[in-house]
């Protein structure tokens, strides 16, 4: 199985993000799948080693699931997490997606989240009009050539 | 599940390593974390207790110009070994695409090796996929200890299958072998990958082509 994101869709979900970002006044927003690859991110602020944000958030997301499970409930649809200077508040999305939103003191929590759940309901349209199942890579014409040449990764000397 | 972001020319993979406690699964993503080229990796996350066992998991992100003109990541995972941390297991199994299964060669450890890859076919299973259908190699780690069971022994307790998977011997506290299974298990992840799709140039590498029983 394969997700593919083509320029199009890539173009349209992340105007949403940037809607999302300019309208709940959040410093980031990135859409990832429940494996932790970031699909899509708009953002105002330069964060390092987002990979490993969304990585970390992917996991704890779907830790609470399970937490979700042991007392009961189906899931837990989001997850806010309130720090002195910076938040993030993360929302599950059909398709077993993740929204992270990274928000600062200025932003309402209210309203980033109001805002993430309008958004959230257009990406999940969004997605569901691809057919993602049908579409092989060869149907839209993509070749890739693996350089044999070379190992992928080498010792640094 | 491999994910392709046209937008960005970027490929991402998923490879876990999986194994019993403290069979140095850990150990290896931090020598791939300090040898490889500084350009190539991000930051090493590690979530540990204080006894430096893993507790949730250690995510190395690494990329490669492997694919041409496409950035391809492979995102590195680590399981936590211990038993009471399976449900956490099964969620770093999530969308995996390749395993590295790290056996500790220790004579006293087979029995839980046997019952790690077991695990790892429990979970597998539950998220309907097999270790028949994905990419997975076994490490042979600790070699440089003392009692450690010939080769073959632990090749037939845990290699003894319809198709016999790439083995390779390891000391990953030297690095011995380390980067000989990351470079192995990024080539059978892209080789499969292209097959799945029915790409070109989708033949195994020689390295990846084993006997079949």
């Amino acid at each position: 199985m394969i997700f593919t994101m083509t320029i199009e869709l890539s173009l349209r979900v992340e105007r949403l993000l940037q809607q999302l970002l300019d309208r709940a006044e959040a410093r980031a927003v990135y859409l990832s799948d429940k494996g932790g690859n970031i699909i899509a991110q708009r953002t105002m602020a330069e964060y390092q080693n987002e990979e490993n944000m969304s990585a970390l958030a992917a996991g704890s997301f779907f830790a609470t699931q399970e937490l979700a499970r042991l007392i009961g409930e189906g899931g837990f649809h989001c997850v806010f997490h309130q720090g002195g200077n910076n938040s993030v508040y993360m929302q599950s999305l059909e398709g077993e997606m993740l929204m992270l939103v990274v928000f600062d003191k200025e932003s309402n929590p209210g309203l980033v989240r109001l805002y993430a759940n309008e958004t959230g309901r257009s990406v999940e349209r969004l997605l569901a009009e691809e057919d993602q199942s049908n579409q092989g890579l060869p149907a839209i014409g993509m070749e890739f050539e693996i350089n044999e040449s070379a190992q992928p990764f080498s010792q640094s000397s | 599940m491999a994910f392709i972001n046209f937008a960005r020319r970027e490929i991402a993979f998923k490879i876990v390593y999986y194994g019993p406690a403290l069979c140095g699964k850990t150990t290896n993503l931090e020598q791939i974390h300090m040898a490889v080229d500084p350009r190539t990796r991000g930051e090493l996350t590690m979530l540990s207790t204080q006894q430096d066992r893993t507790l949730f998991f250690d995510f190395l992100p690494l990329k490669s110009d492997v694919i041409k003109g496409f950035i391809s990541k492979f995102q590195l995972y680590t399981v936590p070994g211990q038993n009471i941390y399976n449900e956490t297991r099964k969620l770093v199994l999530r969308n995996v695409d390749g395993v590295v299964f790290v056996a500790d060669s220790q004579f006293d450890k087979m029995e839980e090796n046997l019952d790690s890859l077991a695990n790892l076919e429990s979970n597998l299973r539950l998220q309907n996929d097999s270790l028949a259908r994905l990419p997975y190699l076994l490490q042979f780690n600790k070699r440089d200890l003392p009692m450690v069971a010939p080769v073959h022994y632990i090749d037939f307790l845990l290699n003894n299958r319809e198709t016999r998977v790439p083995t390779i011997e390891a000391v990953s506290t030297e690095g011995v072998g380390v980067f000989e299974t990351l470079n192995l298990m990024s080539k059978m992840v892209m080789a499969h990958f292209m097959k799945q799709n029915n790409l070109a140039g989708s033949s195994l590498p020689d390295e990846v082509c084993v006997s079949e029983r």
